[in-house]
């Protein structure tokens, strides 16, 4: 049954992103214009790989924040978490199956992000595979964890503060150790003990959220 | 066997306000009962209690002699149709109802709706010529009978409406009307909030009175 269930949600949602583009393409703006800002920050000539986890994260950072509201808002409008709910779906269920379907959505706003970043800090070309692995762990990450403070926050009357400051709690020290594997996989040290901390955050901050989603999701 | 809905001494509050306040109902086997009172009466929030999208603050909510909202997998039972109709605007009539059978739980053995049964439910509602155009282009009253169409997909044993009849034309409430009276010919119960005097008057149904 969880597969059914994922799969129709990641079907529903790439269908609807086809149409209306709304978590991917804002996304994606956002986290160009990012990447062009820190690349157009430095002195001519100044511009190196060096600074690129730093660019990379905050460009992921902006653009995941975009496509994680959008995600939960599309579920919470017009009663449609409401119908699926009483249709007697596991919210566990439920929560997996929509981080599984944001963590596609992201793979869409994730490759142009790594590739521009990429380009303008000159990454070298043996060094992107690794930087993709990270990210990819990074996404994972934001996929799992991400939804749960929008949820939380999305209940309540000051959503507007609650959800940031929620988010701010998860994602700072999740966000610090991806900048450091990062910034180890363009020095060259391969996948270092922030990478290790990195996938150890994805397993225990990822299924922790999918734990208290019921909470967060039943009345 | 336990009553299809049973309500005992059930309070929602909503921090001082009391949202519903229902000493006792019960819905047996192929019967329908319509939910009355003016607006703020708790008619949506007793919906949503019997549905299990709400935990009462006393008292107790059963559906087939278990809670609906400790106990999920009940709601299997339960074809709830709420004020929000949670179509997905951007998909079309067909996709919609498609994703709903794809992620209902079922039970052993159990088969989803396929399509030749969403064919043949849009047909009843009347959409099939629409069934390929997005909701969003869709009006209120056609949103409403997609939203029905939904709940008639799956056979299930407690139907709660809410307020079935808003957009709804002559045409589409008499297949409202249709759809109730063969599922209760087949055994379910549906409790069915209403501020339709003509709807009233057609169905033959129970009432039950809220006061504010």
């Amino acid at each position: 049954m969880t597969f059914r269930v994922v799969r129709a949600m990641i079907g529903k949602d790439l269908l609807r992103e086809t149409r209306t583009g709304e978590v991917v393409l804002g996304g994606v703006g956002l986290s160009l214009t990012v990447i062009l800002i820190f690349a157009f920050a430095f002195p001519a000539g100044a511009v190196g790989y060096e600074h690129a986890a730093a660019a990379l994260w905050v460009a992921i950072l902006v653009a995941t924040q975009v496509s994680l509201s959008r995600s939960v808002e599309i579920e919470r409008s017009n009663g449609r978490l409401e119908t699926l709910r009483s249709l007697g779906i596991d919210p566990g269920l439920f929560y997996l199956a929509k981080s599984c379907s944001l963590f596609a959505s992201m793979l869409l706003l994730l490759l142009p992000t790594l590739l521009a970043c990429a380009f303008f800090f000159q990454i070298p070309a043996g060094q992107v595979p690794g930087l993709a692995g990270v990210v990819l762990l990074g996404g994972v990450g934001l996929a799992l964890a991400g939804p749960l403070p929008v949820w939380l926050g999305s209940a309540s009357k000051i959503r507007e503060v609650l959800t940031p400051m929620l988010s701010f709690v998860i994602f700072i020290p999740f966000l610090i150790t991806a900048v450091m594997a990062s910034r180890d996989i363009l020095e060259g040290n391969g996948f270092s003990s922030a990478g290790m901390t990195l996938a150890a955050f994805d397993f225990v901050v990822g299924g922790t959220a999918l734990l208290l989603a019921p909470a967060v999701l039943e009345d | 066997m336990p009553p299809l809905l049973q309500i005992d001494n059930v309070e929602r509050r909503f921090g001082d306000r009391t949202g519903v306040r229902l000493d006792h109902l019960e819905l047996e086997e192929g019967e329908t009962v319509l939910l009355r009172g003016p607006n703020g009466s708790g008619k949506t929030t007793l919906l949503r209690l019997a549905a299990g999208l709400l935990r009462p603050t006393a008292g107790t909510v059963r559906v087939l002699g278990k809670d609906p909202a400790r106990e999920p997998e009940v709601r299997r039972e339960i074809g709830y149709l709420g004020h929000e109709l949670g179509l997905y605007s951007e998909l079309t009539a067909r996709e919609n109802l498609e994703f709903y059978s794809r992620v209902k739980p079922r039970g052993k053995g159990e088969k989803p709706p396929g399509p030749e049964k969403i064919e043949r439910i849009l047909d009843r509602v009347e959409l099939s010529e629409a069934a390929g155009i997005r909701v969003e282009a869709f009006s209120r009253g056609m949103k409403e009978r997609l939203a029905l169409a939904r709940v008639m997909l799956f056979d299930s044993s407690l139907i709660l409406l809410d307020e079935p009849t808003t957009g709804l034309d002559q045409a589409g409430i008499e297949i409202l009307i249709s759809y109730l009276k063969g599922r209760a010919a087949a055994g379910a119960a549906a409790l069915v909030s209403t501020h339709d005097g003509m709807f009233q008057e057609t169905i033959e149904a129970g009432v039950v009175r809220l006061e504010e």
